[in-house]
């Protein structure tokens, strides 16, 4: 570690968050000039870094292309894809109507069908909570959750009234327990990203290598 | 200017360095986490068996303020770059966002840089496996399946998309330690995953991990803010209930 | 110059030389008490013992010795030549005499003289070459050589020339043809060397030399050696030439002539017991230590082979005693004709008056010492039993036994007229043949003389336990001392090891230190055992994720098909934030844009496209110009699909594009939305006047910001209401903390997702909202679309699959909490009768 080097990087990260966060506390222009100007440097490089990831993807498949490594016609596949992607990009526009229908119709039901996995794996898990885990936060988690959904739709089989209980439930159980507790979770996060962020600050954490 | 702001920030500052000064001669003990042991014997148990650990930083952004979970995962990876260093499978991050492989890709090169194992370093030890959040999930698979993961550590900003991660390692037979700061990601996880980090507990992981004494600093002054929020919330109520305002 | 002939060598030396120039050999021997010369005088007074009669009158040489000795110091060779068988050589006659005082020097046996310490040393003794059976040794090919040679008679006959033929002469009684020859040869040369012996000590020498079995190494006899049996007339010797057949055999008619009584009395005397072979009077092994110590060169004589072995060496060697002494002519004072000229291979006859058979040893030794079987000292060394000596043609050929075809030649020695001393020296008649046992009491014990004992090396390499017996000793039975007694056994002293004797030498292992052993041995064993690569887990069908799979997606699937007539009733109660929601929508001017912001990825979209689709219907039925912003990049093709089924771009909706920088690019784009969002996204290239802003026309389209829906937007708080569409809560949380800011009051309303909603809530329920309005849930996209009774109806279609779905995930929580309860219970139950049976 070449201990010069190691400081520059060090002040220069320390430097900018400082301005960054001082830009919200204190409203001098100067600050909030810098800020501004750091925030728009930051956007340019996470652009820029959008871009070296891409790069990054295709040198990892091409590797893996290279090596024949286990999945590597997925990886010959995911290459031509974007490379495909790429050009009618850069030939029709990213706004052009087969851009979008590229989009409307192999990317977006690609997603939305990676969506719907999540409550068949919620279902499942559900189901191994309530069999495997048989503690009391796996019972109160189970419950609430039959709890919500009990109460979200109006049963054929159940009256107005009982639906106006089960609802009333399920508010309690949202917006009282979960949201309560979600607010607590919420503030040990915050608090942990603060630390978190004044260690970068104070380069006691340094990702950016040194 | 908002002095309360400027306060709150110099006493998270003070607390970190008194903490750091008298760490040493009052430490702090912190309550076991079992999922941190179950993953240091699983790490253990990798590196015997030559199969890889896989750190995963998320779908969150670097200039977003989903990046403090990023940040864990970098401090988790780096710790068990050190740990996997001697195996044949180094450690593998990956993430959702290109910035952050990059940083991940210099934590891991430092790292080994500074326990002399450089020749374990590649370029494709941190990488992006894609842009958005699903398409980063549909290559996990491949990635858990093909690189012989064993331990699937997940450290970052998830979305509802952090539970089919978790889903696919189970399913794979790979021990799957997660945590995130979503908190519906959180109750996902928490179904899914065989040891969930709730909360803050994924904060924890630098001072439980002993990287460093800031780490444990930082962990006993959130202890010690959150105990004032805590004092702040039961004198509002208190207050709010004797019709102060 | 009268020159003294090396016994071991054979090179001259002058005549006053006490060592040998050449081999630095002992030439005149040392004795303690006396001179060296008085020993020789001693020796030479020894009563020769009686002669035969009939036996041969003397050779030449025996005459020659006779003669020599009157003159000791003289060692001329005319005079050696000249002895006469009458004679009495002074030498004899001085024998006689110190036979008294050599009772007296009982005491001094242990002294060692110096002449035979320095004897006995190492650098004054040569190794004797070792002459292999078969073949011709260097001394007999040189007197071979030699044959054709003048012979210039040496005044000095060599000393110990042949000191073998001494032993032979004793040894044996039968030789062969070649044994008669050498044992003729022998006795000519030992007249010569008794004639010219001038000193004791020369004598002693001589006959030690013997007694070790050394051999010389280049034999005595030479060209220009006499060797009166190999001489055709008798008096041939004198001229001290000898004329040496050129074969061995051509000797054969010359020795027949000789007659030998003293040989003959030894051919006459049984063979001795190989065993019994060594000296009488010494142990096997001190006799073979004894000459091993002697390392005499052992003249070479052409046409001589090197015996094969002496009596004392080691003992393995059966030699063949004669039951007569050999020396026996030794033993008696009168002179002897001197025998005939023998030819090769005779062997001189023995005399019958030869004394009984001593060893060869003891009959040197006896010679020597002027000791015969009369004298106290001899008779402590005489054995008891009688050593028959080996055959002296034996010795001579070298072979063990004496030749059974003498060719016609009397070998035997009863005829030779053997001096009185010599024959004194045979001991009593009657003495013990070989194997027998003697109970003497008179008989000294074996032990070494005080000379032979002297003549040991130093007696710093010996042990004071010197002195077991040769049968006690162990026989070396490997290596290259195999057969020889009194060596350090190879085996296993040396060569075996051996384990250590202080101390254990078992390992006492208990059984958990074998049982551990036994384990650490199994475990290396494992290390090193290779496995076949691990068969990949068989992978168990997922039949729970199946069957739950297949009950969602049948759940789901069904309504579509089937007319939706189980969850037909819409709900009735809305929830009330709706309320707030359609008032905030319902109070939007117009003539400002509304700022939609899709925050979602494409995974979402299937729920948020159904809750935000009435809304975004709202808008577009209320004629509210609706700009879309995203954060991802994915935004404003979402905002595109859900916008183009209720209005036209540029005409109902403009798209701002895809703000980069996350949460960051809002504060950026709140602040001066239009440099964060310079261009917009899908700008039509052709458009109408009327879309395009006043004073645009005709002027290239290239930003969102020149058409009429943005008009005069310069500030986030120029836009009617920002309204977010999100899944997530930090999306949400960033627009809440960043827009409101920047907005003058402006209203801020989400659309969320149902999980987001919670989290969103106190946004909107604090004292002071930065949220205004939110919906979520497929509820409320349901109610939405009734409230505006628009074209959407997708939450409507979805509901009862929604529904069926909802009920199905209820179900499956119910059956596996039921399941789950009841194993528990059916284990708590069997581990409490389990437990009632132990009991």
């Amino acid at each position: 570690m070449k201990l010069g080097a190691h400081l520059v990087w060090a002040v220069v990260a320390g430097a900018a968050g400082l301005f960054v966060l001082l830009g919200y506390f204190i409203d001098y222009e100067i600050i909030v000039a810098m800020r501004l100007v750091l925030m728009r440097w930051a956007v340019l490089i996470a652009a820029w870094a959008l871009m070296l990831g891409i790069v990054n993807i295709l040198y990892v498949h091409f590797i893996k292309v290279q090596d024949m490594e286990p999945g590597w016609p997925y990886s010959i596949v995911l290459m031509l894809a974007l490379i495909a992607t790429v050009i009618f990009g850069f030939l029709f526009r990213p706004d052009s109507e087969i851009m979008v229908m590229v989009f409307n119709y192999i990317h977006l039901p690609i997603e939305t069908s990676l969506m719907a996995l999540l409550p068949i794996t919620l279902a499942v898990a559900g189901f191994r909570l309530v069999i495997q885990k048989r503690d009391w936060a796996s019972m109160a988690f189970a419950g609430a959750a039959f709890f919500v959904l009990l109460g979200t739709v109006q049963w054929p089989f159940f009256s107005d009234d009982m639906f106006e209980n089960l609802s009333g439930l399920r508010e309690w159980l949202v917006q009282v327990l979960a949201s309560g507790g979600a607010r607590g979770i919420l503030l040990g996060v915050a608090l942990g990203a603060i630390v978190t962020g004044l260690r970068v600050l104070l380069a006691v954490d340094r990702p950016y290598g040194d | 200017m908002n002095v309360v702001g400027i306060l709150v920030l110099m006493l998270f500052i003070g607390g970190m360095i008194v903490y750091a000064t008298i760490g040493r001669r009052w430490p702090a003990v912190f309550r076991p986490l079992p999922a941190y042991d179950d993953l240091g014997a699983a790490i253990e148990e990798a590196v015997e068996a030559g199969e890889r650990v896989h750190v995963s930083l998320g779908t969150g952004s670097v200039i977003g303020t989903d990046v403090a979970p990023a940040l864990i995962g970098l401090t988790i990876a780096s710790k068990i770059a050190e740990i996997t260093s001697v195996s044949d499978r180094p450690v593998v991050v990956t993430a959702g966002d290109a910035a952050m492989a990059l940083l991940a890709q210099d934590t891991l090169r430092t790292t080994y840089n500074s326990i002399n194992a450089s020749e374990a370093y590649s370029p494709n030890s941190g990488r992006m496996l894609g842009p958005t959040p699903f398409s980063y999930i549909a290559n996990l698979p491949v990635l858990i399946d093909t690189e012989k993961v064993s331990v699937h550590v997940l450290a970052g900003s998830f979305g509802y998309e952090g539970a089919l991660a978790v889903d696919f390692g189970t399913r794979l037979g790979a021990f799957c330690l997660a945590g995130t700061d979503d908190v519906q990601s959180q109750a996902l996880i928490y179904a899914t995953a065989e040891d969930p980090l709730v909360g803050e507990e994924l904060f924890a992981a630098g001072a439980y991990f002993n990287q460093h004494p800031v780490h444990r600093a930082g962990l006993r002054v959130q202890d010690l803010m959150r105990m004032i929020i805590i004092g702040a919330i039961l004198a509002g109520t208190i207050l709010r209930g004797l019709g102060a305002f | 110059m009268a020159e003294i002939r090396c016994p071991m060598c054979s090179q001259p030396n002058p005549e006053d030389a006490e060592v040998c120039v050449s081999c630095h050999a002992r030439l005149k021997p040392l004795i303690a008490n006396n001179g060296p010369s008085s020993a020789a005088d001693d020796r030479l007074e020894t009563p020769a013992p009686q002669a035969d009669s009939g036996a041969a009158q003397g050779s030449d040489w025996l005459s020659r010795m006779r003669s020599g000795a009157a003159e000791p110091e003289a060692r001329d060779e005319e005079q050696s030549e000249n002895i006469t068988p009458d004679a009495t050589p002074d030498w004899l006659g001085r024998l006689r005499d110190t036979q008294a005082r050599q009772a007296d020097q009982q005491a001094e046996q242990e002294t060692e003289p110096d002449w035979a310490a320095q004897r006995a040393s190492p650098e004054d003794s040569q190794p004797a070459p070792d002459a292999q059976e078969g073949e011709v040794p260097d001394w007999l090919a040189r007197i071979r050589q030699r044959e054709s040679e003048e012979i210039v008679a040496q005044p000095e006959a060599p000393e110990i020339d042949d000191v073998d033929w001494r032993s032979r002469l004793g040894q044996g009684d039968s030789a062969g043809v070649e044994d008669v020859e050498i044992s003729a040869r022998l006795m000519g040369q030992m007249e010569e060397a008794e004639a010219d012996l001038g000193s004791e000590s020369d004598q002693a020498a001589l006959e030690f030399s013997q007694s070790a079995g050394d051999e010389p190494a280049s034999a005595g006899i030479d060209d220009r050696q006499e060797l009166p049996f190999m001489a055709e007339e008798p008096s041939s010797p004198a001229s001290g030439e000898y004329d040496y057949p050129e074969e061995p055999g051509a000797l054969d008619a010359d020795v027949s002539e000789v007659e030998l009584p003293w040989l003959a009395s030894a051919e006459s005397q049984p063979e001795p017991s190989p065993d019994e072979g060594d000296s009488s009077g010494l142990a096997a092994g001190e006799a073979a230590a004894f000459s091993e110590d002697l390392e005499f060169e052992w003249p070479e004589v052409e046409g001589l082979d090197k015996p094969s072995g002496m009596p004392w060496e080691g003992g393995a060697v059966a030699h063949e005693v004669p039951e007569e002494p050999a020396f026996d002519w030794l033993e008696s004072s009168e002179p002897q004709q001197s025998a005939p000229p023998m030819d090769e291979g005779a062997l001189p006859r023995e005399e019958p008056e030869v004394a009984p058979a001593k060893s060869a040893e003891e009959r040197i030794f006896g010679v020597e010492l002027g000791l015969d079987a009369d004298v106290p000292e001899v008779a402590e060394h005489v054995p008891p039993e009688a050593v028959e000596p080996p055959s002296t043609s034996a010795l001579i050929l070298g072979e063990e036994q004496p030749p059974t075809d003498t060719g016609g030649v009397d070998l035997s020695l009863d005829d030779i007229d053997l001096p009185d001393w010599l024959a004194d020296m045979q001991g009593p008649a009657g003495a013990p043949g070989r194997g027998e046992i003697v109970d003497d009491a008179a008989l000294a014990p074996a032990t070494l003389p005080s000379w032979l004992e002297a003549m040991r090396p130093v007696d710093s390499f010996r042990s004071v336990m010197d002195g077991e017996s040769a049968d006690s000793q162990a026989v070396e039975s490997a290596g290259p001392l195999a057969g020889l007694r009194g060596v350090l056994m190879a085996e296993p002293v040396v060569a075996m090891p051996h384990p250590a004797t202080i101390g254990s030498a078992g390992l006492e292992v208990t059984e958990r230190q074998f049982a551990q052993a036994e384990i650490l041995q199994h475990i290396l064993v494992e290390e090193e055992r290779e496995f076949p690569p691990a068969q990949p887990a068989r992978t168990s069908l997922p039949l729970l994720r199946w069957i739950i799979s297949i009950v969602l997606v049948l759940s789901v699937a069904m309504p579509t098909f089937l007319p939706s007539i189980f969850f037909g009733v819409f709900p009735k109660k809305l929830f009330p934030d709706f309320s707030k929601f359609i008032a905030v929508v319902e109070s939007l001017p117009t003539d400002a844009p509304a700022l939609v912001v899709f925050d979602y990825p494409p995974g979402y979209n299937g729920e948020l496209s159904t809750i935000a689709g009435p809304f975004l219907e709202h808008l577009v039925r209320r004629g509210v110009p609706i700009a879309t912003l995203s954060t991802t990049p994915t935004g404003p093709l979402l905002a595109e699909a859900i916008l183009s089924k209720y209005g036209e771009n540029w005409t109902n909706y403009i798209h701002l594009g895809y703000l980069s920088g996350g949460p960051t690019a809002v504060q950026v784009f709140a602040a001066a939305p239009r440099s964060a969002v310079p261009r917009g996204f899908k700008i039509p290239t052709t458009l109408q006047d009327a879309q395009i802003k006043d004073g645009l026309q005709g002027e290239r389209i290239n930003s969102a910001w020149q058409s009429k829906l943005l008009g005069d937007v310069e500030r986030l708080s120029d836009f009617s209401m920002v309204a977010v569409i999100t899944a997530g809560p930090e999306s949400a949380r960033t627009w809440a903390e960043q827009a409101p800011n920047w907005m003058d009051g402006k209203p801020l309303i989400m659309v969320l997702s149902a999980g987001a909603e919670p989290l969103v809530r106190p946004y909107h329920e604090s004292t002071n909202p930065q949220v205004q309005g939110i919906i979520a849930g497929m509820p409320t996209a349901v109610g939405y679309e009734l409230y505006i009774n628009g074209q959407t109806h997708a939450a409507e279609n979805r509901w009862d699959a929604f529904g069926f779905g909802m009920f199905s995930v209820l179900l499956i929580l119910l059956v596996g909490g039921l399941y789950g309860l009841g194993r528990g219970l059916w284990r708590l139950g069997m581990r409490t009768t389990r437990g009632g049976v132990d009991d």
